[in-house]
């Protein structure tokens, strides 16, 4: 009886210690933790935008915006060269896997990085190291990926997206971020960007050649120009050239 | 036996992979490459040496029958100590390491250390032993890492040794992919098992 009550309590007072010890240093670490977190997201943004960022463009922080807790944004006086946020999955091979994106104000890919993943190292890991394959995500002919002009999946499943030597499940999932990263985009590209962009403007021009040659890259050089051209020339690919069975096809996935 | 002996014989006489076998879990996982094997050597030196130092401390205090729950309560809170502490202070590291840490609390070598070693030794001699056996896992980690890295993708340590090697005498690499899926650990492993115990022999 005596032996029992003694190994009760040495067990219970060594697991009040241990539990005080760990609240202690959770406390002592809580700042520091968010601090750095908080660093290295504005470092991820900066790098995914780093082909606007220069002379005069100022990294904005906005908060809470249609759901995201953060949304970084490159901003030239008024005009918005670019946004980054960050974009999550679980459909990885083992938890969550975050990255940071990096999109201009027509939601075409600046810059993609993945900022945080449990992937096995030497296989699905390598879509954090593997530079080649991340540098396909951004684009593709020279001309840089959107919503539009990706079938956002890895070839395996019918897309066009490379998968890594091993490793199927993870670039399968960074698709799936991506993809889902550019319809936020699309779907709050208003409340972001600030300008309109009338919808009933897009239907009636069916012609789906005509809008996508002038987009690239004439109308991002120039600030001033962009308010004028967007409305008219984005939301065409949108609507003309999304092939609905892509969503339909991904979502038995 | 001295500190001397304490140390050295994690290294080679009792090195907790390819001796006593033990801390199967991690060897096989994370040594997909040499750098992860030196990364998780590393880390669980560290709470080795910690949880060693901790519960040769304590050892006069706790009673037999409850040392194992006790051993794991201090085992798994240092882990999370060093966890937290690495990812406030040492960011970039934690970086790094972030993926082994919480691997370690599942490490038996951490435990049988605390249960073979520190429950019966003073203080010093048990920091001694687990810089030891720490050491000794993080050779056998980078012996193991770097053979499956260098079938597998024809490096070490990201450098390109058997491709430039091989393309050098007119011939093209092709990695054994194998080598770093999970079965290539259980090949490799075997193998090095395998010529460790016949130089043992030779030995004696």
């Amino acid at each position: 009886m005596k032996d029992l009550l003694r190994m009760a309590v040495v067990l219970g007072v060594i697991c009040v210690v241990a539990a005080l010890a760990l609240s202690q240093v959770y406390k002592v670490t809580k700042e520091p933790i968010a601090q750095a977190k908080e660093a290295e997201a504005k470092e991820a943004a900066a790098a995914v935008l780093s082909a606007v960022v220069g002379d005069g463009v100022e990294m904005v922080k906005r908060e809470n915006v249609a759901g995201k807790d953060a949304v970084y944004v490159a901003q030239a006086g008024d005009a918005a060269k670019g946004f980054a946020f960050k974009v999550d999955t679980n459909s990885g091979y083992s938890g969550k896997i975050v990255g940071m994106i990096g999109l201009d104000a027509d939601g075409n890919i600046l810059g993609f990085k993945v900022v945080e993943h449990a992937e096995t190292p030497g296989l699905g890991a390598n879509i954090a190291v593997n530079e080649p394959w991340q540098k396909q995500l951004i684009a593709k002919d020279g001309q840089p990926r959107n919503l539009d002009n990706t079938d956002w999946r890895v070839k395996k499943d019918g897309g066009e997206i490379d998968a890594l030597t091993g490793a199927t499940i993870s670039p399968r999932a960074i698709c799936g971020a991506i993809k889902a990263g550019l319809e936020w985009f699309r779907d709050n590209r208003v409340e972001l960007t600030g300008n309109a962009a009338p919808v009933e403007a897009v239907e009636p021009t069916p012609d789906p050649d005509a809008p996508i040659v002038p987009t690239p890259d004439a109308t991002l050089e120039e600030g001033g120009i962009v308010d004028k051209n967007l409305p008219a020339a984005k939301p065409l690919p949108t609507t003309t050239k999304t092939p609905l069975p892509i969503q339909g096809k991904d979502l038995t996935e | 036996m001295g500190y001397a002996a304490e140390f050295s014989k994690g290294i080679i006489k009792e090195n907790p992979v390819f001796k006593l076998v033990l801390g199967m879990c991690p060897t096989l996982a994370v040594t997909t490459s040499a750098e992860n094997g030196i990364g998780m050597g590393l880390a669980a030196m560290f709470v080795l040496v910690c949880s060693n130092a901790i519960v040769s401390l304590i050892r006069n205090i706790v009673p037999g029958k409850v040392r194992i729950p006790v051993f794991i309560v201090v085992i798994a809170s240092f882990v999370t100590i060093v966890d937290l502490t690495m990812n406030a202070f040492f960011h970039p590291l934690h970086k790094a390491l972030g993926l082994f840490i919480p691997l370690i609390v599942v490490n038996c070598i951490i435990l049988g250390r605390a249960e073979a070693f520190a429950n019966r030794n003073p203080v010093l001699a048990s920091i001694v032993d687990g810089l030891g056996m720490g050491i000794g896992f993080t050779l056998a980690l980078f012996i193991l890492g770097s053979v499956r890295e260098l079938l597998g993708n024809g490096t070490i340590l990201g450098v390109n040794i058997l491709g430039a090697a091989l393309s050098a005498a007119g011939m093209t690499f092709s990695p054994v992919i194998v080598m770093i899926l999970p079965p290539g650990a259980f090949i490799a492993l075997g193998l090095i098992l395998g010529v460790i115990n016949r130089m043992r022999r030779a030995e004696a």
